[in-house]
């Protein structure tokens, strides 16, 4: 009987105690600071940038082929936080950009972006010079062309430079002669682009380069180098109108000016040459001597090196 | 069964078992997650609907000396009636571009036309002009109509260089709309009396756009001459949102 009681009282207890036995396990607290999804917008839907929690980092993977400048992300953030920067386009060979979040817990956290343009590799940059014949290109030359596996057919993307012995980069501008532009032709090699109408800048001095191009990130540069020199020069069209004793000034967007020696007019078969009072590489000051009779002109003009050529445009002489 | 239960024992049983039953449970879902709600992820222009805007003296590059010379294209957001930088001209932020010569040239912002200067990046936009002052325009165009090439709407036929329909009349030599003195030369004439310009933006909202002039200060054919201060643009435009039919201003 006693035993009985025991078991009785045992199993009373034991009810309790099973009753009373809950326990709510709860996640531990996540940081509330964080980015849940990054995206950029392109031509043909979005492209997903890639969240490390880990290192805290974006991974973003451009192909080439959207030839984009910028990206202009669209960032979800978790409920509640907010992000401190404004969020604004990002240049695609930015490598300094970070976003920090501030979670409604308090909580902060940065992200870094990574931008990854994903090319064709390698580039490969046309020979424009032979292991025997080195090409000479003027200064100021504004028809340059260029060729090359550059895939992009937008000229901003390609950038092409002279490197000189201090290993320094001169670029190469747009024409201020002819629009710059970019053809593809389809070749048996395979397609290739030609980049053309660029100019050598009026200010390089004269000497042997190495040929550099960039796209984006690649980088590539002729074997054989070119030679600048002083090219013929030329004069962007004048139409000068001009009193008997004044100046006027003539210019260049093209081949500069060097070693000018002459200008003149011929009056009445006459030779009249008319005094250079100074020059620079793309600007010239020229006098018309006193007495010279009105009229309109063509003037030669002479180049140490080069022939005399004389010009289509006038010179107007007013009494 | 009945004699079981009687029994003392039997009834401490039944209790057990169903306490055994009913205790230690665990709960794996402490927290109900709520749904998040999605966040507007391009912020909304600042440019209502239906209201009316007017842009006056919108500068844009140009130089008389070398007019042929390519200039830097300007971008405009009809949807936060503002100038966008030029970074970011492979972004939805602009709307309209001046492009071309004297950057007279107005296209819609497209992502997938190659001679947009747009391209590549998402907008959606286009143009179109059409042969009715700003008032007969009631209906938004066809999604077909829209021209998605960059520098597609500019010279109209009625004057010199005219490039099919557009927004303006060039009057090179001073007789077409001038009275021939030199002044009166190389005048370009806005038409809101029988053109008006339909952008659809980035974001595919709809503008109808009355463009007035390209001289600075100065809204009227008489006040134009040859040097007059330009390539200044002013226009008025309201904006209906995408889908629409209509065009209403409330």
């Amino acid at each position: 009987m006693r035993l009985n009681h025991l078991l009785i009282l045992f199993c009373l207890m034991a009810s309790l105690l099973f009753v009373a036995c809950k326990k709510k396990i709860d996640y531990p607290a996540q940081p509330n600071s964080k980015i849940e999804s990054f995206k950029v917008p392109v031509s043909d839907g979005e492209i997903s940038g890639v969240i490390d929690e880990g290192d805290k980092t974006i991974t973003l993977y451009l192909p080439f082929f959207y030839q984009l400048d910028v990206i202009d992300p669209k960032i979800k953030l978790a409920d509640g936080a907010i992000l401190k920067e404004k969020i604004v386009p990002v240049e695609v060979m930015d490598s300094k950009t970070t976003y920090t979040v501030v979670g409604a817990d308090q909580s902060s956290s940065t992200y870094k972006l990574v931008i990854v343009i994903q090319q064709i590799t390698p580039l490969v940059l046309e020979e424009v010079s032979t292991a025997t014949a080195t090409t000479k290109w003027g200064i100021g030359n504004g028809f340059i062309a260029v060729s090359g596996n550059f895939n992009t057919t937008d000229v901003t993307k390609v950038k092409v430079y002279l490197v000189g012995t201090d290993g320094k980069e001169i670029a190469l501008s747009p024409s201020a002669s002819s629009t710059t532009g970019i053809g593809v032709s389809l070749l048996p090699s395979g397609k290739t682009y030609r980049l053309a109408n660029l100019q050598v800048p009026q200010t390089i001095d004269p000497g042997i380069y190495k040929l550099r191009a960039k796209v984006y990130s690649l980088v590539a540069e002729a074997k054989y180098p070119v030679e600048i020199v002083y090219g013929q020069p030329q004069v962007t069209y004048a139409g000068v109108t001009a009193k008997s004793g004044e100046t006027f000034k003539i210019s260049t967007k093209a081949e500069v000016f060097h070693q000018f020696s002459e200008f003149s007019i011929l009056v009445n078969g006459q030779k009249v040459v008319f005094p250079i009072v100074s020059f620079t590489r793309t600007e010239a000051v020229i006098r018309v001597p006193e007495g010279t009779p009105a009229g309109v002109y063509r003037p030669t003009l002479k180049f140490e090196g080069w022939p005399a050529a004389t010009y289509g445009w006038t010179v107007t002489l007013t009494p | 069964m009945l004699k079981f239960l009687k029994n003392g024992m039997g009834i401490l049983m039944l209790a057990l078992l169903v306490s055994v039953s009913t205790s230690c449970s665990k709960n794996d879902n402490p927290v109900t997650e709520k749904p998040i709600p999605l966040d507007p992820l391009v912020a909304p222009g600042k440019v209502p609907f239906y209201k009316l805007q007017r842009v006056e003296n919108f500068r844009v590059e140009t130089d008389d000396k070398n007019p042929t010379e390519v200039k830097l294209t300007a971008y405009f957001s009809l949807d936060n009636k503002e100038e966008v930088p030029v970074s970011f001209a492979k972004t939805a932020r602009w709307d309209m571009a001046f492009g071309g010569l004297y950057n007279s040239f107005l296209s819609g912002n497209n992502g997938s036309d190659g001679t947009n200067f747009g391209y590549g990046g998402s907008g959606k936009g286009g143009i179109i002009v059409l042969k009715k002052p700003f008032g007969e325009v009631t209906d938004v165009p066809a999604e077909i109509d829209f021209k998605t090439k960059g520098n597609v709407v500019g010279t109209d036929d009625l004057g010199d260089f005219g490039e099919g329909t557009g927004w303006y009349l060039y009057d090179f030599g001073g007789k077409i709309r001038g009275d021939g003195s030199e002044q009166k030369t190389h005048v370009a004439y806005a038409m809101p009396e029988i053109r008006t310009v339909v952008v659809r933006t980035a974001g595919g909202n709809y503008a109808k756009i009355k463009m007035i002039s390209c001289y600075k200060d100065a809204f009227t054919a008489d006040k134009w001459f040859k040097d007059t201060p330009h390539m200044f643009f002013t226009f008025e435009y309201v904006l209906v949102p995408k889908g629409s039919t209509k065009f209403e201003i409330k």
